[in-house]
Formats: C-alpha cells, sequence, structure tokens
C-alpha cells in the first residue's frame, strides 16, 4: 500500500470524520437552542393512547411500512428506501472496515454481497433520479442540494462496489477514488439534506409527542363495515 | 441592507417568524428531503392533480425558504443551493397567504405519511399566525375574526337581535300549529336536550332547524323537551 493511499484511507478519514462531528455538535446544539413547544389542550381521553406511547411508535414508524398509508400503498418505495440506506450505512462501514479491520472483508461471500448491494442501491439511486427529474411535483420541490446529494451518494456507492474486494496490488485507482469520495461525503453531509438522520430522532420525537398526547397515535386500523347493495340491510 | 429593502410587513413577518419559531417547528423546518411521499396524501393534490404546486412538500417551502434565508447556515451563506430566498414585498406576502390559508386546510394527512415526521400543519399554522398579525389574511377571515372579536359570533348576529329573531320565529311556528304552546324556548333549566346552535345556522338554517326539533318534540309527546342557550 503507498503512503497516499495510506493518508486517504486513514488520516483523511480521520480528519474528515471530526469535522463532521465538531460541525455536528453545533448543529445540535442550534437547534436545541429553539425553546420546546408545550400543549395548549387537554389530553385525549383516548386510554390506549400517551404522549410516551406515541413517541415509542413514532420512532418504530420507519420499521412499520404498514403504519403509514403512503408506506403501504407504495411499498416498492419502501423496498427502495431499505436496500439504499442500508447500503449507505454499509458503505460507511466499509470505510472503516479497510483500514483497521480488513480481515472482515476477506471471506469472498461478504465482498459479494456488500457489491450485490452497493450495486442494488447504485441502481435505485438513478431511478430515484429519473423519477426527481421526469415528475412535475418532485422537480419542483427539488433543490440543488437534492439533485447533487443523490448524485453524490449514488458515484459514490458505484465506486464502492469497485472498492468492496480492497485489492491495493491490483491497482490503487478504485480505493483511491473511494475513499477521496468518502471524505468529501463526510465533510459535505453537515451542509447537505443527507444529515436528515440528525434531524430525524428530533422531528419524530416531537411528532409522536403531539399525537400520542391527541390520542391519534399509535394508529389502530378499524376494520370498514362492507358496502351493503340494494338488498342488504345496512345503508348509510 | 436586506432588512431594509423589505416592506414594513414583511419585516414583521420575518422579525416574528424568530420568536415564533420551536424547536419542533424548526425540526420540521429542516428535515423535509423532498421525498414526496406526502403528494398522494393531499386532498387538494388528489383535486387537482395536474398542478404541482399544491404538493405538500411545495407548500411548506413557501414557510421554509423565509426560515432558511433569514435563520439557516446553509441557506444564509448558500441561498441558491438550498431555495432558500426572503419575503420582501407585500405582493410576496400576498402570495403566501394564498397558499398557507387557500391551498391546505391542516388536516395533517400529509404529517402522518411523511417518513421524517414532518408537521406541516404547525408550520402551516405559524404561517397563518404571522401573516394575520401583520394583517394579511383573506378578506372572509377578517370579516368573521372581526365579528367574533366584537359581536361574540362571527355572523355577527347581536344578542338582541337574535332574541327578536327568536321571538318572530316563535309567531311563525305557533301561527303554523295552531298552537298558543308552540314556543322555542330559551334558557330553560329543565330542558332534557340543550340545543346550541352553531353560528352559522342562525340566520340562514335556523327556522328549519327549529321546525324540525320542534316537530320532534310533538311526535313525542314530551313537554320540556329542548331549549335554546342565549349565551354568545
Amino acid at each position: 500500500m503507498s503512503e497516499s493511499l495510506r493518508f486517504v484511507s486513514d488520516y483523511l478519514q480521520l480528519m474528515a470524520m471530526s469535522f463532521m462531528a465538531v460541525v455536528y455538535i453545533f448543529r445540535i446544539r442550534w437547534l436545541l437552542k429553539f425553546k420546546a413547544s408545550r400543549e395548549r389542550q387537554a389530553p385525549s381521553e383516548n386510554v390506549d393512547a400517551s404522549s410516551f406511547k406515541g413517541i415509542v411508535y413514532s420512532w418504530a414508524n420507519i420499521a412499520m411500512p404498514w403504519s403509514m398509508e403512503s408506506t403501504r400503498h407504495m411499498s416498492f418505495f419502501y423496498i427502495q428506501f431499505v436496500v439504499f440506506h442500508l447500503a449507505v450505512a454499509a458503505n460507511i462501514g466499509m470505510s472503516l472496515v479497510i483500514p483497521y479491520a480488513p480481515g472482515l472483508m476477506k471471506p469472498m461471500i461478504v465482498v459479494r454481497l456488500l457489491q450485490i448491494l452497493f450495486a442494488a442501491a447504485c441502481a435505485i439511486g438513478c431511478y430515484r433520479m429519473f423519477r426527481r427529474l421526469s415528475n412535475p411535483a418532485m422537480r419542483l420541490i427539488s433543490t440543488p442540494d437534492d439533485l447533487f446529494s443523490l448524485v453524490l451518494l449514488t458515484v459514490w456507492l458505484f465506486a464502492s462496489v469497485f472498492a468492496a474486494p480492497n485489492r491495493p496490488d491490483l491497482g490503487e485507482g478504485p480505493l483511491m477514488v473511494y475513499f477521496i469520495m468518502t471524505a468529501f461525503f463526510l465533510v459535505y453531509v453537515p451542509f447537505s439534506k443527507i444529515s436528515h438522520y440528525l434531524y430525524y430522532p428530533f422531528t419524530r420525537f416531537y411528532f409522536g409527542r403531539t399525537m400520542g398526547y391527541r390520542g391519534v397515535y399509535p394508529i389502530k386500523r378499524v376494520t370498514q363495515p362492507k358496502p351493503t347493495n340494494n338488498k342488504g340491510i345496512k345503508s348509510i | 441592507m436586506a432588512q431594509n429593502a423589505r416592506s414594513h410587513k414583511a419585516s414583521k413577518v420575518v422579525e416574528r417568524m424568530g420568536k415564533k419559531l420551536t424547536r419542533q417547528m424548526v425540526g420540521s423546518l429542516v428535515g423535509c428531503v423532498h421525498c414526496g411521499m406526502c403528494t398522494d396524501s393531499c386532498h387538494y393534490v388528489l383535486a387537482n392533480p395536474d398542478d404541482p404546486t399544491y404538493a405538500p412538500a411545495y407548500k411548506a417551502d413557501q414557510i421554509r425558504k423565509i426560515f432558511k434565508r433569514n435563520f439557516d447556515w446553509t441557506g444564509k451563506i448558500f441561498p441558491w443551493w438550498v431555495h432558500a430566498q426572503d419575503v420582501r414585498t407585500d405582493e410576496d406576502l400576498e402570495k403566501l397567504k394564498d397558499i398557507v390559508f387557500g391551498k391546505c386546510t391542516n388536516c395533517r394527512r400529509c404529517s402522518l405519511n411523511c417518513p421524517m415526521g414532518v408537521d406541516f400543519a404547525t408550520l402551516n399554522r405559524m404561517a397563518r399566525g404571522l401573516l394575520v398579525s401583520v394583517g394579511v389574511m383573506p378578506e372572509g377571515v377578517a370579516v368573521v375574526s372581526k365579528d367574533q372579536w366584537e359581536v361574540g359570533n362571527q355572523m355577527g348576529v347581536l344578542p338582541q337581535d337574535y332574541l327578536e329573531t327568536l321571538e318572530w320565529l316563535s309567531d311563525e311556528l305557533e301561527a303554523e300549529f295552531k298552537d298558543p304552546a308552540a314556543r322555542i324556548p330559551i334558557d330553560r333549566m329543565d330542558a332534557d336536550i340543550v340545543y346550541a346552535i352553531n353560528p352559522r345556522e342562525v340566520k340562514p338554517h335556523f327556522l328549519s332547524c327549529g321546525r324540525e326539533l320542534d316537530h320532534a318534540q310533538r311526535r313525542m309527546g314530551h313537554d320540556q323537551f329542548w331549549s335554546l342557550l342565549r349565551g354568545r
């Protein structure tokens, strides 16, 4: 391994991660500077609901695609979401495993599984870009940051497909590109929409608290009475 | 410099937004990833499928862009990168008014379908409050709000007018049923049912409501069946 590769895979990553952590600390401090809102109305009389239950339900929402109409009706979109985010998490993990615990990447099955995951996520990224540009509503709400973040992640996932084998002896190019992109990604993330995972616990906490307090969360699906025909007994 | 370029009303809106922001609102303002999952949940979108400006994320962005331009670092430094934009003129406020009052009912269906838990209704309510604080609101809302504050009900019916209306309605009922007991009871303490009238029904629908209740009372052969409240 050359000195250059050692630098970008180790020191550069540490510097980028430290920078990201510092910016995130400032960001959370900034968010906490705003006062927390209070409920002004009386709590719900629904005994099955409470603020606490609402918060737990809201946090668990991500793993319950049946809890939202949007994910219930767009299951393919939900699967894309899961694959894409798993791939990003695995990719971040890989950027730490390669320099500090390369032994974990030795089994070929691990490499192949990661490559399949990254390739699938890369394809999803391309599809999402197409959707963002072709759908009028999506095009209208998309900012340059949205588009750039998606392109950045998609290209980064593409690069990781070639970096996963971790074979600098066959050429350092793929690893160099991968680690430089990872460093850039870490520096850019706090300023982009990709940092939404930082806000996720806050937004879902407050939304869950409100909905639980008001008796909406946890949502209980009620079986709708079947409509009757002319001969039926019930009519609405 | 930027503040000087704003109209007086726009300056007040931005200034008051800073005071109104809570952690919940800020989370919702910075948390949107523009995934578009909310779009199909909005009944305005379903009713206007060809107009993308009804998408909840777009509507929220009209509030979000003001926040980003004035309170968020990325919007302050790179406004074009995140679509941050300030409100400058009264026309900008009028455009915002049309969206927050005319294109959303605060039903929260978009929030319930948002993977991030972005609470658009809270943002919309804040925007409505900010606009009302500088006198920018739909004319109908302004009129009924004024009546509510000054008279006590949104239809602007004075207590004396209300009682007099009931009086001549009673006369009509009495003539219709040819029964001197067919009167509309008011503030009767021993009534079984209290009919608290919807303010909108005082003018157009009261006669029919009163008749229906009186018919029901007569069919059941039950005196002291219902009473109206005089209270505002």
